[in-house]
């Protein structure tokens, strides 16, 4: 029952580790200049009324209890509201952050299947012409900028070959959404059975999930490449290259041993790219969190951008500790 | 005359991250050294040796026990780094590769001990020519840098920076281990010759028989932390009186057929690790000559003959059982008449 | 002595070169027309410093020699076929199946990842066609016959769990558990303590004689070479300099070379200065390209040493040496 300590301690470091990350996060928010007060009222606005409006906001409270205000409201489930959008942060995010969640998901799994595949044989055939290939990609992706990449891609497919539809939002305005159940307008228009969403999300998805996954290959590629080739160079491939097996068997074994490496990095990008995928959202409209928490940053809302650091964080989390079970499962030297 | 170093009683245990077991490296192990004598401390892996070692050194605080240099007590406020002891014990590596800075060249690496001792120049070249001539190097070696060197010659540096600082203790931890045959005879001669010279005691540890024969007077055998067997080097290679002993003996393997020690028995397995040991014989486990008494008491020391002493209720058993023989010596007798061969003069 | 045992030969290796070529580099000769034979059920020793090619030497009877070196010249017989013009998938029906090795630092050259179980039953499966049942029976009976102890219970153990005589003793099994006939012994039991080394080496011992395995030894000890082998072949600097039945060897060795070697285990510094001297810079016009590749070295040298390189040839029956002036002793 090693295990089942293992998953006990972890979730017992997720509160303090939140906390931690909220007041990181709500001092480096305070300390970017900028007053909410004046920004809300605009420039025409009397110093009285910003400073009633500041009292009201409570933001003439020294800090550290405005931390705990903060914190007392987050245990009832209160992000706070957003002066831009008017709607409590929560609700904001509701929408958001599946959003995100969705393209970069998609955008991710992409990534996996051009960059492990691409990898593995880079690897395998150093010396041919996957293997510079292997080299080349991962060099030019990860010079490109996501976002131009973009552009380009709209400009090629939309512009000019009109293969696909207008680049804007997750779907065409002239269809309905579906219901929420996950978020996911893939998943939730498959399970209604909504047909038309279902299509026109997709179709909106194509251009930034290529996007996402053709840049983000990059460093999967080169980590699978490099661990590969390491694997396949180690005593025991050579060993079993030694004993007469096959070498698809060596192949197997030799990316069975790469799979931490792989995993971690995967993670890493995967939570990296909540925030990071903020300039392809921009690109097509996606309305997503990172767009949010951007927003927030520039006009000093504060609570959007608090909201958004919770939940990237949390997800980070849970993306960690699934990656540590995965690390549990693999290789059994951990286990003791 | 009072020895160089005297450990009594010293106890090293290290504690294991994330539990409460503790793996019982060194379990009170005493010996003392006199000028110009060597002491090997011999054993496989797990005995510890290693880890006393370093305990003389002072590169390890010890759990418990003491070492006392020509009388006086090491510990918190005297030891290895303070200035009346500094370059009294020095230490010659197993990796001649690794022990050199990669980036000086040799006159710079042998020079190090002295740099904050001597303030001249002048007399720091001195010294440094004098130490890489008894080494028995060329001074065209001084400027060459390590990568440069056979692994041979750069133990001889290593040594040459051992004893610059005149050490009254070397301590010796596997130094030929890394080395070819030839290169490793050559370096247990250099030993032998300096300390004629310099009267520098030795403490040589080691798990090569052959080197440890030729080099030691003294010899003490460890096994999981203790020594089971000590006395006159010569004496223990010939009557054995451990158990232990005989079974190390017995796996010498000399280059030459049927020389191999016979034996009466074998030991079966391997060392169990060093973690929770239970206070008895170390070799309860593997000894074919246990009885109940060896599962609840470790054996003090019972003398052979003066100077030799053993850990082991049934050693007189033991040596009855072993015929009286000196491999080495034997095979000695037998190179001599093999390589003595008058050979035709040389060109 | 040539044509009649050469029907029971296992391995034969005829004038074998390997060169190593890297690039921008000049080559370096790693092996030099080296003649190796090695009957059935025969254990062979080689003997040789680091350097001198010895597992080269292994490499090259397993194909794997890695870039940028390759076999220049000669054969690798192995039951007749010549090893070096077979294709790579000819040779791997061979490995593991009838040429087998054992290599030294086992823990390092075990997957880290599957039970030591699995491995094992992985080559009986891939290489015997064995249905799984037969590869587990297959496995611990092999498990048993290098006494580990407990072998069901190991069976399903990870490489990192075993110490390394233990981990020793599953590479060892490992290597004959497809009955080969030639098993190559690649400084295996260097790094394992004494005690432990002399338990694996009696232990290969009688595998091998039960099994009538051939055995090749590689080897920097030559107390291993003289207790355990038949025959004893010396390699120095690529070139076997010296080949001959154990007992006659150690008796009294012909080359210079293996004469030093054995005065540097002895430790007498007396008689080993009378077998070496130090390497003195020689005028260039006393070194011919073929020269002896021991002359600088050589006690017993002569003017023929620096301009003929000496050939390998038999002084008695089954006693080969490279050498002008092989040392001469009063027989006994």
């Amino acid at each position: 029952m090693v295990i089942l300590r293992y998953i006990g301690s972890r979730l017992l470091f997720l509160v303090p580790q939140i906390v931690g990350i909220v007041l990181v996060g709500f001092i480096l928010i305070k300390a970017v200049p900028g007053d909410p007060a004046t920004l809300m009222l605009g420039p025409m606005a009397s110093t009285d009324s910003i400073a009633r409006l500041r009292t009201d906001l409570g933001l003439d409270q020294p800090l550290p209890v405005q931390f705990l205000i903060y914190l007392q409201k987050l245990a009832h489930g209160d992000f706070g509201t957003s002066w831009q959008t008017t709607q409590p942060v929560l609700s904001d995010l509701r929408t958001r952050f599946p959003a995100t969640l969705e393209l970069v998901t998609y955008g991710m799994l992409l990534a996996l299947l051009i960059g492990i595949p691409l990898g593995v044989l880079s690897a395998v055939r150093k010396r041919g012409a996957i293997g510079k290939i292997g080299g080349m990609y991962g060099l030019v992706a990860g010079a490109l900028p996501d976002f131009w990449l973009a552009l380009v891609l709209v400009f090629v497919f939309y512009s000019e070959l009109h293969w696909l539809a207008s680049p804007i939002g997750r779907i065409d305005i002239s269809v309905i959404p579906p219901d929420t159940i996950t978020g996911f307008y893939t998943i939730d228009s498959l399970l209604t059975g909504n047909w038309d969403a279902l299509g026109s999300s997709v179709q909106h998805l194509l251009l930034p999930v290529i996007t996402l996954g053709l840049i983000n290959a990059g460093p999967i590629l080169k980590m699978t490449q490099s661990t590969m080739d390491r694997m396949l160079q180690a005593d025991f491939s050579q060993y079993e290259r030694l004993c007469g097996l096959p070498p698809q068997l060596i192949m197997r074994h030799a990316f069975r041993n790469a799979l931490p490496s792989i995993i971690t990095i995967v993670s890493v990008l995967y939570g990296f790219l909540i925030g990071g995928a903020v300039l392809v959202e921009i690109v097509f409209s996606w309305g997503g969190a990172g767009q949010y928490a951007v927003q927030g940053v520039l006009n000093s809302d504060f609570n959007p951008v608090l909201g958004f650091v919770i939940f990237s964080a949390l997800f980070s989390l849970v993306v960690y500790f699934l990656v540590d079970l995965a690390y549990l499962a693999i290789d059994p030297r951990i286990r003791h | 005359m009072k020895p160089v170093i005297e450990v009594e009683n010293l106890v090293k245990h290290f504690p294991i991250a994330g539990s409460r077991a503790v793996v019982q490296a060194v379990n009170d192990v005493s010996f003392s050294i006199h000028r110009g004598e060597t002491l090997s401390i011999v054993g496989e892996s797990g005995s510890g040796k290693t880890t006393v070692g370093r305990c003389v050194l002072g590169l390890i605080k010890p759990t418990s026990g003491s070492i006392r240099f020509e009388g006086r007590e090491m510990g918190h406020h005297w030891n290895v780094r303070s200035r009346s002891l500094r370059g009294k014990v020095q230490l010659v590596f197993q990796e001649p590769g690794e022990s050199l800075d990669p980036l000086l060249p040799v006159w710079r690496s042998v020079e190090e001990p002295i740099q904050a001792m001597i303030h001249s120049r002048r007399e720091r070249d001195k010294k440094v020519r004098r130490v890489i001539e008894l080494v028995n190097l060329p001074s065209s070696i001084l400027q060459q840098y390590p990568a440069e060197l056979s692994a041979g010659q750069q133990q001889r540096v290593a040594i040459a920076r051992a004893i610059i600082t005149d050490p009254e203790l070397l301590v010796l931890d596997e130094p030929t281990s890394a080395l070819s045959p030839t290169a490793r005879a050559e370096i247990i001669d250099l030993l032998i010759q300096i300390q004629r010279e310099l009267s520098t005691a030795y403490l040589f540890i080691s798990h090569d028989l052959s080197t440890v024969y030729h080099i030691s007077h003294r010899i003490a055998i460890m096994y999981l932390g203790k020594i089971v067997e000590e006395g006159d080097s010569r004496e223990v290679f010939r009557t054995p009186h451990h158990p232990y002993s005989v079974g190390l003996l017995s796996s010498v393997l000399l280059p030459s057929p049927n020389l191999r020690r016979e034996t009466t028995f074998v030991l079966e397995g391997e060392t169990p690790s060093p973690v929770n040991l239970p206070d008895c014989c170390p070799l309860v486990s593997r000894c074919p000559f246990r009885i109940d008494r060896c599962g609840q008491a470790f054996p003090a020391a019972e003398v052979v003959t003066s100077g030799h002493r053993v850990h082991c209720f049934r050693h007189a058993e033991v040596a009855a059982t072993e015929r009286a023989t000196d491999t080495f010596e034997l095979f000695q007798t037998i190179a001599e008449e093999i390589l003595s061969v008058p050979a035709v003069s040389d060109n | 002595m040539a044509m009649s045992s050469s029907a029971t030969l296992v391995l034969e290796t005829r004038d074998l070169t390997v060169s190593y070529r890297p690039y921008g580099l000049p080559p370096v000769q790693a092996l030099r027309k080296v003649n190796v034979k090695i009957a059935l059920g025969e254990i062979l020793g080689l003997v040789g410093e680091s350097g001198a090619g010895k597992t080269t030497l292994a490499k090259a009877i397993m194909g794997v020699i890695p870039q940028p070196g390759a076999v220049e010249f000669g054969q690798i017989l192995f039951n007749g076929t010549d090893l070096v013009r077979q294709p790579e998938h000819k040779l791997n029906q061979l490995r593991g199946r009838a040429i087998s090795i054992i290599v030294a630092n086992p823990r390092g050259e075990l997957n880290p990842l599957l039970s030591i179980g699995e491995q094992l039953t992985n080559l009986a499966r891939f290489h015997l066609q064995a249905s799984v049942r037969q590869a587990r029976q297959l496995a611990l009976d092999m498990l048993r016959a290098v006494k580990i102890p407990d072998p069901a219970r190991r069976f399903r153990a990870y490489p990192h769990e075993l110490s390394g005589g233990m981990a020793q003793r599953v590479v060892i099994a490992a290597g004959l558990i497809c009955a080969p006939q030639l098993v190559i012994s690649d400084d295996a039991t260097s790094g394992l303590d004494v005690t432990v080394q002399v338990q694996i080496l009696d232990l290969l011992k009688k595998l091998a004689r039960e099994r009538q395995t051939s055995m090749l030894y590689i080897t920097r000890d030559a107390g291993v070479a003289a207790n355990f082998c038949d025959r004893i072949a010396i390699l120095y600097k690529g070139e076997i300099v010296e080949e001959a039945p154990t007992a006659a060897f150690f008796a009294g060795p012909a080359h210079p070379y293996s004469n030093l070697l054995l005065a540097a285990f002895s430790h007498h510094s007396a008689l080993r200065k009378r077998w070496s001297r130090e390497v003195e810079p020689l005028a260039k016009d006393e070194i011919g390209g073929s020269a002896c590749l021991f002359a600088d070295r050589c006690l017993l040298r002569q003017g023929r040493c620096f301009h003929e390189h000496p050939q390998l040839r038999e002084l008695a029956p089954g006693r080969f040496v490279r050498c002008h002036f092989p040392v001469e002793r009063p027989s006994s």
